[in-house]
C-alpha cells in the first residue's frame, strides 16, 4: 500500500515538474500524456496559472528610492586611488628593506668601501637613466 | 552605444560611459534586490555595496553575459554575505503608491503584495533567487546556474519545489 503511494506521489511529482517547465519554456521531461492531461494535472495547471496572476503583483515597482551611480563611482575611484598608494608604500618599504640588509650583507662580507663605490656609482648612473624614463613617460602620457 | 563599447570605456576609465552602464541596469538590478530583500532601505544598501563592487571591479568583467547578469550575480553574493552576518529580516510597511486607483483596489492590492512578498521570502535565499530570477527575468537554467553557481540540475529542483511551496502557499492564506 506504502509503495503505492510513493509511486503515485513521485510519479504526481514528475507531472508537476513537467507542467512547470511547461511554464518556463524549458526541456520537459517525457510524460505519458494520459497523465499529463489527467483531472490532477489540470487541476495542477489551473493553480499553477492563477498563482502566476498573483506572483506577477511583485512586477510593480513600488518603492521609489534613488541611487546616485556617480558618487558611487568617484567613491570607487577614490577607493582604488588609496589601495594603489597603500601598495606602492608597501612596495617602497619593502624593497628599501631590501637594499639596506644587501648594503649590510656587502658590508659585513666585503669591505665597507663597497658602500662608497656603489653610492658614487649610482649618484653618476642613475640620473642617466632616471631622467630619460620619465621624460618619455611625461611625453607618453600628454599624447 | 552598444554595451560592449560602453564597457570597453568604461574599462579604460571613462566615467561617463560607466556611469551610463550603471543607469542603464539600474532598474533590473532594483526590481530584482528588492523581491531578493522585501525591505526598500536594506535594498538600497545592497544595491550601492552592490554597484561599488561592480566600479571597483569593472576590468574583471568579460561579455560573456549580460552587465545585468554580472550586476545580479554580484548583488546575490552582496546579499548572501549580508544574510551570514545578520540573520532575520523584518518586512517593511512602506504602502503602495497611489496610481489615481480607487482606495479600496490599493488595500487590496497592498495586503496582495505584502502576503506575496511574505510568501516569497519565506522561501529559502537560494531557492527565492532562483524563483526571481526564472519567474520575473526569464533567465534560463543555464544561466541562473552560472550566477548563482550551482548545477543545473539543483536549479531546476530547485525553482520545482519553490513553485510547489508557493502554490501551496497562496492555497493556505486563500489569496487565490
Amino acid at each position: 500500500m506504502k509503495d503505492s503511494d510513493s509511486i503515485k506521489n513521485s510519479l504526481s511529482d514528475r507531472v508537476k515538474n513537467t507542467l512547470i517547465n511547461e511554464l518556463y519554456n524549458e526541456n520537459q521531461e517525457n510524460v505519458d500524456k494520459h497523465i499529463k492531461y489527467s483531472d490532477e494535472a489540470l487541476e495542477f495547471k489551473n493553480k499553477l496559472n492563477s498563482a502566476v496572476v498573483k506572483m506577477n503583483i511583485l512586477n510593480e515597482d513600488i518603492f521609489d528610492f534613488h541611487i546616485d551611480t556617480l558618487a558611487i563611482i568617484e567613491k570607487g575611484a577614490s577607493i582604488k586611488e588609496s589601495r594603489k598608494a597603500n601598495k606602492e608604500f608597501i612596495l617602497f618599504i619593502l624593497s628599501s628593506l631590501i637594499i639596506l640588509s644587501l648594503y649590510a650583507i656587502a658590508i659585513i662580507k666585503i669591505d665597507y668601501r663597497i658602500l662608497i663605490i656603489s653610492q658614487v656609482f649610482i649618484a653618476i648612473i642613475a640620473p642617466c637613466i632616471i631622467i630619460p624614463i620619465s621624460v618619455a613617460r611625461r611625453k607618453e602620457s600628454e599624447f | 552605444m552598444d554595451e560592449v563599447e560602453l564597457i570597453n570605456k568604461a574599462k579604460n576609465g571613462n566615467k561617463s560611459a560607466l556611469n551610463t552602464l550603471l543607469k542603464d541596469n539600474l532598474n533590473i538590478l532594483k526590481g530584482y534586490v528588492v523581491k531578493m530583500v522585501g525591505d526598500p532601505y536594506l535594498a538600497q544598501d545592497i544595491i550601492q555595496d552592490a554597484l561599488l563592487k561592480a566600479v571597483l571591479n569593472i576590468n574583471k568583467f568579460e561579455p560573456k553575459a549580460k552587465f545585468s547578469t554580472w550586476l545580479i550575480k554580484i548583488a546575490t553574493n552582496v546579499y548572501r554575505d549580508y544574510l551570514r552576518k545578520n540573520k532575520g529580516f523584518k518586512l517593511s510597511d512602506e504602502v503602495l503608491v497611489d496610481n489615481g486607483r480607487q482606495l479600496e483596489d490599493i488595500v487590496i492590492q497592498n495586503y496582495e503584495y505584502k502576503e506575496i512578498m511574505k510568501i516569497i521570502l519565506e522561501l529559502p535565499c537560494e531557492k527565492r533567487a532562483v524563483f526571481i530570477l526564472k519567474h520575473y527575468y526569464g533567465y534560463k537554467y543555464v544561466e541562473i546556474s552560472e550566477i548563482i553557481n550551482c548545477p543545473i540540475g539543483t536549479v531546476r529542483s530547485r525553482l520545482h519545489n519553490a513553485v510547489k511551496y508557493i502554490i501551496k502557499e497562496i492555497e493556505r492564506k486563500e489569496i487565490i
